[in-house]
């Protein structure tokens, strides 16, 4: 019994120290560049131009994705580069390269380096959660990209992805539904489980199937947004169930995998290849046969939305942390009727792309 | 003028530790104080410090500090280098785990898994199972633990290989974590933990520092102490030399290696923890690789993977250097590939280098070590038959009594007690003691060990003895062995630690019982020591040690090779023969000189070793081996010595001859009275020690199989009985 007691006394202060010794980052501190909604209607062109320039100039924008080298965040690193350096500001790119705790150290490098926006691409909800607290805490606007965080920050921009998850799913339900000739079989390769884009479209997907008893999911599991990992599930599941009618992959170059899977069990004919995203692949796997069907969300233009809204940002005066916007990029369904429509897909060098 | 000077030589101390020519002039004195400054001997005395041998790795991690608080903005920052240290603190306990099974000759591929399974593990039960926090971090202790002891059982009890063992564990826990991941982390993914003690985990600082890091250093302490203090840690390191040869010495191996595994399991468990509390990230691919970092850490630390070497620090220095060199590069905006590849090229230049400097450290202390240094002599005194000089050769020596012939190697000196028992040491580490009428009776009075080089007996008829190895020993009148001292005061000045004696070689009692003995060199092992007469430097000392107190101190340092040592007949002063400068010190402990040290006589035609008190107030001293002029002139010339021992091997180098001496008698004032030669050198060869006992003169010699005995014919008559014990006694008695 005393030895307990001890024990408790020695945690109480162990919990004193945490307490009285625990500090989490700088005291937040209000943007100090004047505030562009104090500006008079009536202002000058002159005053406004000297308002936005200096709201921007100088300043320091810094992106860390999950990886470089894949399409989308070459295309992401690129519009945004172009944009925040257009804009007069410095543009810094940090590559984790598929490694969580290095994004965290990169994002924790960065905070200690006090950019003015920071752009981040969440591994998964939490790793960052704490660190954008940090840094919003210590003064930097951050933009969050396509996979959101548990920490929501001051803007999110990418796709709808509850709303993605319930059109794919829907999409499904009419070639594997009710009424069709098919087995029901559903199999969905996911990206990391605890990815903001993973749990959004699976929850957008819950929505749907749970309206849709016939449905049968065969198998949920995740490849970690790794082409080779879908495959080798998807080769086994398709051995399984041969006469499954579906296989949805969250994410194209990730699901490209599982679509060789199958052409290579020679089912590519009879089982629906589902996905999102647009890079140049879908195009040339919907050109192939290899997909079904895509949903594009216009990533090109997702970069020079961040670099949009973090001009906004800068030049609103509101401290950092204190807006919540998040804009959602238009959901486009691109499948082998369109494909070879101009601006469907993009490749991470070509301009000129709007929305697809 | 004259008048001022005098006084100033007289009453200066002591005397230039080397010898002096009338006429030297001034760029001959420039040379001896260029050769006085001996660099190569700090880098060989450094290189050959224990804590040397991390010095690549070291020299690596320093080198990424400095060149990425040069190369990377931002990374010399103090912010900076805090959150390193929350990072870096996961990494190397991680580390520490794997280097303790790589020292226990394992290796633990599972550890990646094992971190990240921990951190999901840890993660659930503080999301989802509703447990105190404190409760969930002990459970995680705990799987971390289990783990480990899964992996440990497989390889120790069930005997597979490690490699295997854990690259399957590997596999496995990598697969359990993934179904915890597929069915539970999105649960966990939207809980956020308030707890005081998880954010303490998470953030917590003692005075700035985060509390992962405190933890590691403290961690880091035990981990030392364990390694290299415990039985436990030198069981495992043990094992990791030769499992075989520990299982022989009755370490229990299934055990030791059991618990190596379990230290990597709860090791892991513990940076999982901090991970956890830290990203609170509950993904299947932390820790993914970490294997290949962690391992790439403890190699470029230089853990052997062979096991048996390590350190804990070394761990630590590996994790750092990788921790630092990724935060830096990511600092720099280098792309993650690109790390992958700094990694690989870092540790092969690392691995190789340090290859390089285990394998040829050795090649170097020795190349760098002997640093010979000027010795100049005198005329070289003719000693040729019918030369006429006062070392002219004879034969006296021929026809001596053998005392003792293939029952004794290498009696150094020679003692006889009260009742003319006639004692020496040899080269087994026995005091052999011969009684008798003409000592046939040979026994093993003791057995001490080292090399029992000089001896005098105390006032208690306590034969007290230099051991060259071990020290200064008594052994009482029934044989039995007492240490008196094996060491002294530090000389801090000095790299090499010359507070352990080396090798004690003559001693002798003053009058008021304080021991005053020798140590020849402090820089070479008794094996050794003809190369302290190659390099001809001040590496001895005299020292004293006071029964009284059983304090042992320094009296004179930095004397070339101080070997006898003999109270004068007076007890006032003490006569030091010094080999290899071939002269007699004389160094005053009483009366008004008291402290000075003078040349008591110079320039003898042999390297001096025993000296010793004759009956009729004069000394004898042994000459061990003869100087040569072809020798006189090497030592003249360190450059020439130098490149000798570069360029031939050791067997055909210039040594000091020693393999012809003789017996010099002189008087008080530093006389050469008499010589007593062996001219074909067929049974004293080589003299070490002479003793004059009952009219007899008893010889040594430290390569010789024999003790010889040659009658004094003009010793007086009357000294023999009474002069006896004031001649092999302390001189006050």
């Amino acid at each position: 019994m005393r030895r307990i007691g001890r024990r408790t006394a020695a945690l109480a202060a162990a919990t004193m120290i945490a307490l009285t010794g625990c500090s989490t980052g700088g005291g937040s501190e209000s943007d100090a560049n004047g505030g562009g909604e104090g500006l008079a209607p009536t202002v000058s062109a002159e005053k406004l131009r000297e308002h936005a320039v200096g709201s921007l100039k100088g300043k320091t924008a810094a992106f860390v994705p999950v990886g470089l080298g894949t399409p989308l965040t070459e295309e992401w690193a690129r519009q945004m580069k172009r944009g925040f350096e257009a804009a007069g500001m410095k543009f810094v790119l940090r590559d984790p390269n598929w490694d969580t705790a290095r994004q965290a150290e990169a994002v924790q490098s960065l905070i200690n380096d006090k950019p003015a926006v920071l752009v981040v691409h969440n591994f998964d909800v939490q790793v960052l959660a704490k660190l954008i607290q940090q840094a919003e805490k210590a003064g930097i606007y951050v933009i969050q990209i396509n996979m959101v965080s548990n920490y929501k920050s001051d803007a999110f921009v990418g796709a709808d992805t509850i709303d993605l998850g319930r059109r794919i799913a829907t999409d499904i339900v009419k070639e594997c539904g009710a009424g069709t000739n098919t087995s029901h079989k559903v199999q969905i390769v996911q990206g990391d489980a605890t990815s903001g884009f993973t749990l959004d479209v699976m929850a957008g997907a819950k929505s749907v199937f749970d309206k849709h008893k016939e449905i049968k999911i065969v198998s949920t599991q995740a490849a970690n947004w790794d082409r080779t990992k879908a495959h080798d599930i998807t080769s086994t599941v398709i051995q399984q169930h041969p006469d499954l009618c579906a296989s949805w992959g969250f994410w194209d170059q990730m699901q490209y995998g599982a679509a060789t899977a199958i052409k290579e069990a020679g089912k590519i004919d009879k089982v629906k290849v589902f996905t999102s995203d647009h890079s140049a692949i879908t195009c040339e796997a919907l050109r192939d046969k290899l997909f079904f069907q895509s949903y594009g969300y216009s990533v090109p233009t997702q970069g020079t939305d961040i670099v949009a809204i973090a001009k906004q940002l800068l030049q609103s005066g509101k401290p950092p942390g204190s807006s919540r916007i998040a804009d959602y990029t238009p959901l486009v369904k691109i499948d082998r009727s369109n494909w070879n429509k101009q601006n469907m897909c993009y490749d991470g060098k070509t301009d000129g792309l709007t929305v697809s | 003028m004259t008048e001022s000077v005098t006084p100033r030589r007289v009453t200066s101390r002591r005397p230039p530790e080397r010898n002096v020519p009338a006429d030297e002039t001034l760029g001959m004195k420039l040379r001896h104080l260029r050769r006085r400054i001996a660099l190569q001997q700090v880098f060989a005395e450094l290189f050959a410090k224990r804590w040397m041998e991390p010095a690549i790795p070291l020299a690596l991690l320093v080198g990424v500090v400095v060149f990425f608080s040069i190369a990377a903005p931002g990374f010399a920052t103090e912010q900076n280098l805090l959150s390193s240290s929350a990072e870096l603190a996961e990494l190397a306990l991680v580390c520490l785990g794997m280097a303790v099974v790589l020292i226990s000759g394992g290796i633990d591929l599972s550890v990646g898994s094992m971190f990240g399974l921990c951190n999901m593990v840890v993660l659930l039960l503080v999301t989802l199972s509703g447990l105190p926090v404190i409760a969930a971090i002990g459970l995680g202790l705990l799987i971390g633990a289990l783990l480990g002891a899964i992996n440990g059982s497989i390889v120790a009890y069930l005997k597979a290989r490690p490699f295997l063992t854990t690259l399957v564990t590997l596999i496995i826990f990598r697969g359990v974590l993934n179904l915890l991941d597929l069915n539970f982390s999105a649960q966990t993914a939207t809980a956020f933990v308030l707890d005081p003690i998880w954010e303490w985990f998470s953030t917590g600082k003692v005075a700035g520092i985060p509390f992962s890091f405190i933890t590691l250093v403290v961690v880091l302490l035990i981990g030392h102490i364990v390694l290299s203090r415990s039985r436990l840690g030198w069981h495992i390191t043990a094992v990791g030399a030769s499992r075989r040869a520990a299982r022989h010495a009755g370490i229990r191996v299934e055990r030791v290696l059991l618990l190596s595994y379990v230290f990597s399991g709860l090791l892991c468990a513990l940076a999982g923890i901090f991970y956890a509390a830290r990203l609170s990230s509950a993904s299947a691919r932390v820790g993914e690789g970490m294997e290949l970092t962690v391992l790439t850490a403890v190699i470029l630390g230089g853990i052997s993977l062979s096991g048996g070497k390590g350190t804990v620090w070394r761990a630590f220095i590996g994790a750092a250097t990788i921790s630092l060199l990724g935060k830096g590069l990511l600092l720099m905006n280098v792309g993650g590939e690109v790390f992958q590849t700094v990694l690989a090229g870092v540790l092969i230049l690392a691995v190789g280098l340090d290859l390089k400097w285990g394998k040829n450290r050795g090649k170097a202390i020795q190349k760098t070590y002997v640093n010979p240094t000027i010795v100049q002599y005198g005329d070289l005194p003719d000693c040729r038959p019918g030369s006429g000089s006062a070392f002219e050769m004879n034969d006296r020596l021929v026809g001596a009594e053998s005392i003792g012939v293939g029952k004794v190697e290498g009696p150094e000196d020679v003692i006889l007690d009260k009742q003319g028992r006639l004692y020496c040491g040899t080269r087994q580490g026995w005091i052999m003691r011969f009684s008798g009428e003409n000592f046939e009776n040979a026994e093993i009075f003791a057995r001490i060990g080292g090399h029992p080089l000089g001896l005098a007996f105390d006032a208690d008829d306590n034969l007290v003895v230099c051991v060259a190895g071990m020290g200064l020993y008594a052994v009482t009148p029934d044989g039995e062995v007492r240490k008196l001292t094996d060491e002294s005061n530090r000389t801090w000045t000095r790299l090499r630690d010359d507070s352990r004696l080396r090798l004690a070689d003559d001693l002798d009692i003053a009058p008021d019982g304080k021991i005053y003995f020798s140590e020849g060199t402090t820089r070479f092992e008794m094996a050794d020591w003809i190369l302290d007469g190659v390099e001809g430097r001040p590496n001895g000392r005299l020292l004293c040690y006071d029964p009284e107190t059983g304090k042992t101190r320094t009296v004179i340092r930095d004397l070339v090779f101080p070997n006898g040592v003999c109270c004068s007949h007076d007890g006032k002063s003490f006569l030091i023969a010094q080999t290899w400068l071939c002269r007699i010190l004389r160094y005053w402990i009483d009366g008004p000189n008291k402290g000075r040290i003078e040349v008591f006589m110079e320039n003898f035609p042999g390297y001096l070793d025993n000296i010793n008190r004759a009956s009729d107030g004069t000394y004898w001293v042994a000459l061990n081996g003869m100087r040569s002029p072809a020798y006189d002139l090497a030592m003249r010339m360190p450059v020439f010595r130098r490149r000798m021992m570069k360029r031939i091997p050791r067997d055909e180098w210039l040594y000091p001859s020693m393999n012809h001496g003789c017996v010099v008698k002189v008087s008080e004032s530093g006389e050469v009275l008499e010589t007593l030669w062996d001219p074909g050198g067929t049974a004293h060869a080589t003299i070490t020690s002479m003793r004059e006992h009952d009219g007899y003169l008893y010889i040594g010699g430290l390569e010789n199989n024999r003790v010889g005995r040659i009658k004094l014919d003009n010793s007086p008559a009357e000294s023999v009985g009474a002069g006896a014990p004031s001649v092999a006694g302390t001189a006050a008695s």
